[in-house]
């Protein structure tokens, strides 16, 4: 249903006009310099506010940015990882492993003796001489 | 080519050059504290007159007065200047009233066509009438801005838009966010009620609502 268009001489009339003088003749109240004062400190404050929020920003953003994806990463690092189950079979064949080596170097040392692998070399008496400085040779 | 405050407490561009205007807006925008003091003094007592008449505590008027200042200067920057400067700043203040006026839950007295107290149809106007002849002293500034206050907010708003502010119909519903055809309406309603004030104040002098 269309409304109906108001009609605009209803504001035209004698008394309309006669309202809108009064209105328009209303004395305005001036503001004090007190507060015009006040309004000029809180702009200022206003003012220094907006760049500290702006430093903030520059700061946050990249620091919440690699927040968020040290969590994503995280997550995914975690999802990701082998199931607990595989961890057991593992071990199962690093033990064998160890065994197996062990068993190794027992037959290779049984085989070979001792000094086959330098790192098994024991000290000896002919490594005593090493300690003899020069005046001992002169000496004898 | 200077741009001045005017007797209206408005803008005037001496040589009529927009660029002025428009250089201040920018320097508003770039939070140019010189050039944003210019826009106080232009409209400081023109949006305090509108806010304390939407607001009957005189202190609250002058803090939501700066209020608006201020949030003027925090979003110069978003002006788009598709409205004037001013239309914007009295669109500010009004959102601020009404932002006031819902915390307070104030009810305001709404004002219809109908007279309330008699039922009968207010009428509107008398041609014969001359309101020249009626001597507008201090005593009846007080009758108007009584009645002004007894309105509902919408009413009120449109009346000192118009009357007050001497905006256009389209400007107000641009404000307001209402149909142009809304605002007459109101406006009518409202200097109906403040003509049927007058009218008691003035008793058997006054001319007929008609």
């Amino acid at each position: 249903m269309k409304r109906k268009e108001f009609d605009d001489t209803l504001l035209e009339g004698s008394g309309q006009e006669f309202v809108r003088g009064l209105v328009a003749n209303v004395p305005d109240d001036d503001l004090s310099m007190a507060w015009r004062s006040s309004l000029n400190e809180r702009l200022l404050q206003t003012a220094h506010v907006a760049p500290k929020k702006q430093r903030m920003a520059w700061f946050l953003r990249p620091a919440m940015g690699l927040a968020f994806a040290s969590a994503l990463a995280a997550v995914l690092m975690i999802r990701m990882s082998p199931p607990s189950s595989s961890i057991v079979r593992t071990t199962g064949s690093l033990e064998a492993a160890l065994v197996r080596d062990h068993e190794q170097n027992i037959v290779m040392s049984d085989v070979a003796g001792l000094g086959v692998n330098p790192m098994e070399s024991r000290p000896t008496d002919s490594n005593l001489g090493d300690d003899w400085s020069e005046v001992d040779f002169e000496s004898l | 080519m200077e741009l001045c405050i005017g007797a209206t407490g408005r803008f005037v561009k001496q040589n009529s050059e927009p660029s002025v205007e428009a250089a201040l807006i920018e320097k508003c925008r770039r939070q140019d504290f010189e050039a944003f003091g210019k826009l106080i003094d232009a409209y400081q007592n023109r949006v305090f007159g509108f806010v304390k008449r939407m607001v009957p505590n005189p202190d609250e008027a002058a803090d939501i007065t700066q209020e608006v200042f201020i949030r003027a200067f925090q979003n110069f920057a978003r002006f788009d200047g598709r409205s004037s400067v001013r239309t914007w700043l009295f669109r500010i203040a009004y959102h601020l009233c009404v932002d006031r006026a819902r915390k307070v839950e104030r009810t305001p007295t709404h004002v219809g066509l109908v007279d309330s107290e008699n039922g009968e149809e207010i009428e509107v106007s008398d041609d014969r009438w001359q309101p020249d002849q009626i001597l507008i002293d201090e005593e009846l500034m007080e009758v108007v801005e009584q009645g002004i206050s007894t309105m509902s907010e919408k009413l009120r708003s449109v009346l000192l838009l118009h009357d007050k502010e001497d905006m256009q119909y389209d400007e107000i519903a641009q404000l307001l966010e209402v149909p142009i055809g809304t605002v007459k309406s109101r406006l009518f309603l409202a200097r109906a009620h403040l003509q049927n004030v007058v009218r008691q104040y003035l008793g058997a002098q006054a001319p007929s609502a008609k």
